[in-house]
């Protein structure tokens, strides 16, 4: 069942503690987190599994998604993407745990080739186009929409029936579960999300065209 | 405080009910750490549940229902220092020994405190309630460090008064101010956009989470 | 960190100081090596693909690739016109682009406007010019915490602002990465484009921090 207002829509959540920590600073703390980034960035590029990594994220089983470590998480969608692609089993990785348990040695390889086309989709990835025949102009009102998403969305929950104003028109994109839209940077005051105990200020947020409606 | 407690909207968790959900207990001891909160709680409901809310959100995720009762009614008493986590430990570890654990009767006392269970308090009258059924209002947009019962799904959602239930204590002041409450009716779509299927929302909010609609 | 050429089935791994002490391996540890194994016997992935790629990340993209652009904001108005109102081709212009940083956008901090990024709904980051994001990015309390509190999140990062300095979040919700300018330090002026760079923190890029001092002369 797509999950779409899961946990991980965290904008405004309250009780996860201090916002950084002794060893918070790095990106990998063990040599595997390395690991399993390039290989979901590898297998993306290469199309061995769909790049659905973020929406199979949020179907992880709320409690079992805040617990994990990020790259547990990561390890969860890159074994599922490649799974439900057909390019390998559970079964097969289960097996492969053992064999490594038991002293297998691993195989390495080379391939030149995997390398120059990796390093080459890595960094030859182009400008999102302008956005085509927009609805909203800079300094339009509008509101998010309300809505119940029944799949992988990036509209926070947080912003949800909130007023705001266009402040660029930023690019066209294809919205997750819909076609290729406008995206605008909308911009919200802190009061109108958090109430008038906010401090004033704002947050700024890139909305697909399907979110947004004029405001009343 | 918007913790994960306030589940309203969300989803990935699973089924509605599923086989033995239908009961409210599974083991003994869930009775018994329910009834040991219950008579060993901080006198207000809203210090009760806020320390549920405060629970670390992995853990407050992954307990059962009881575990959290437990968990509450521990940390009440420690936190109100009437006992220690190694007071508790201590006795796990006689217990787990085989020490029979002691008994003590107070007929007078048990009797009172099913009496305080038993006791009907409706709530008092609102004699100047500030709205009227019928009238529309919408919730107010807030950002609460501490207890609250006005869920984030229903922040900024426009309803109108069905009922004036009563005056009752706030708990976001832990009972310290006194105000009206009100079942406020949301239609559905309000809330969830217009492709849901059409239900009405009542939720039972107190005055100061609500200002009038003037659209 | 270096990734050496043999693995270890009894979950022995080496430290960044060459210690070698067994630590029991976490399931996921354990998976990713699995899923490593099978796909190079597969030959769908070959190893040095994997090892190009961390290298990549680890020694070569990174916030140095950031701080070259701030200062040559700081030291070329010209320049700092163009990444503000079109951030992808000044950033591409020197050369920085790529994966989660096609489309970028660079918010400059003011003495009004403080501007903090961050991504509530997952960890979306502008790797090429600032490589990978550190842990506390992407995990609950910051993306959970800053939109609704940002100064007492700033505060727990060392930085205090203003009261009249207003905050500005910015949510990186679609493929548009974003980029802070820091505000150019007072005693900087007789700096090279390469000595400011090197005072321009990967912190001050994201609005967490503010670029350093200049060292006394």
């Amino acid at each position: 069942m797509p999950v779409v207002d899961g946990v991980h829509d965290m904008g405004g959540m309250q009780g996860f503690g201090p916002a950084t920590w002794p060893g918070a600073d790095a990106p990998f703390h063990e040599p595997w987190e390395a690991r399993i980034l390039a290989m979901t960035v590898i297998t993306g590029f290469e199309r061995l599994r769909c790049n659905n990594g973020r929406a199979d994220r949020e179907e992880m089983e709320p409690a079992e998604y805040l617990a994990a470590g990020y790259f547990d998480r990561w390890v969860y969608s890159t074994e599922r993407g490649l799974v439900e692609n057909g390019m390998v089993t559970t079964a097969e990785v289960d097996a492969m745990v053992e064999r490594l348990r038991a002293g297998e040695e691993p195989p390495r390889t080379s391939n030149p080739a995997q390398v120059e086309k990796i390093l080459h989709d890595l960094t030859d990835v182009p400008t999102l186009p302008p956005a085509d025949n927009p609805q909203f102009a800079v300094g339009d009102r509008v509101r998010v929409r309300r809505m119940r998403p029944e799949g992988h969305n990036r509209c926070p929950r947080y912003v949800r029936g909130i007023e705001g104003v266009v402040e660029r028109v930023q690019c066209s994109d294809t919205r997750p579960g819909a076609g290729a839209e406008p995206v605008y940077l909308v911009g919200f005051a802190s009061a109108d999300l958090w109430g008038p105990d906010a401090d004033p200020g704002s947050v700024a947020m890139d909305l697909w065209e399907g979110y947004l409606e004029p405001a009343p | 405080m918007d913790g994960v407690h306030d589940v309203g909207g969300m989803q990935g968790f699973g089924a509605a009910t599923w086989p033995g959900a239908e009961d409210p207990t599974h083991a003994d001891w869930e009775l018994r750490a329910f009834v040991l909160a219950l008579v060993t709680g901080p006198g207000s409901s809203h210090a009760f549940r806020h320390t549920i809310e405060r629970l670390d959100p992995v853990r407050y995720l992954s307990s059962t229902y009881y575990e959290r009762w437990l968990y509450e009614a521990e940390q009440a008493l420690v936190e109100s220092g009437a006992i220690t986590h190694d007071e508790v430990a201590a006795w796990e570890a006689r217990l787990a020994a085989g020490e029979e654990p002691p008994r003590r009767a107070e007929p007078e006392r048990a009797a009172g405190l099913v009496r305080a269970l038993r006791r009907r308090r409706p709530l008092e009258q609102a004699d100047e309630p500030r709205f009227a059924v019928g009238e529309r209002v919408r919730v107010r947009r807030q950002h609460p460090a501490g207890h609250t019962r006005c869920p984030r799904y229903l922040r900024g959602a426009r309803g109108t008064i069905a009922r004036v239930q009563g005056l009752d204590g706030v708990p976001d002041v832990d009972n310290a101010v006194i105000e009206p409450v009100y079942a406020v009716a949301f239609d559905s779509t309000e809330l969830w956009g217009d492709d849901v299927e059409r239900h009405l929302v009542h939720a039972d909010l107190w005055e100061r989470y609500l200002e009038p609609d003037n659209a | 960190m270096h990734e050496h050429g043999h693995d270890h089935s009894h979950e022995h791994d080496h430290d960044h100081d060459g210690f070698h002490r067994p630590r029991p391996a976490s399931e996921a540890e354990l998976r990713t090596r699995a899923l490593e194994a099978l796909l190079v016997e597969k030959g769908l992935v070959s190893t040095d693909a994997i090892d190009a790629v961390i290298d990549l990340y680890v020694n070569d993209v990174g916030p140095q690739n950031g701080a070259k652009v701030v200062a040559r904001a700081w030291a070329d108005p010209t320049f700092r016109e163009r990444l503000l109102t079109d951030g992808s081709s000044a950033i591409h212009e020197m050369g920085y682009g790529g994966e989660e940083g096609h489309t970028m956008m660079v918010v400059a901090n003011t003495p009004e406007v403080h501007n903090v990024i961050v991504c509530t709904l997952c960890s979306c980051y502008p790797w090429p010019v600032l490589g990978l994001p550190p842990t506390w990015y992407k995990s609950a309390p910051y993306r959970a915490r800053v939109v609704a509190e940002p100064r007492a999140v700033l505060a727990e990062f060392g930085l205090e602002l203003p009261a009249e300095t207003e905050i500005r979040v910015w949510d990186s919700t679609a493929e548009v990465r974003y980029l802070v300018l820091p505000m150019r330090p007072e005693g900087t002026d007789g700096m090279s484009e390469s000595e400011l760079a090197g005072i321009v923190t990967r912190d001050s890029m994201i609005g967490t921090g503010v670029p350093l001092a200049p060292a006394r002369a």
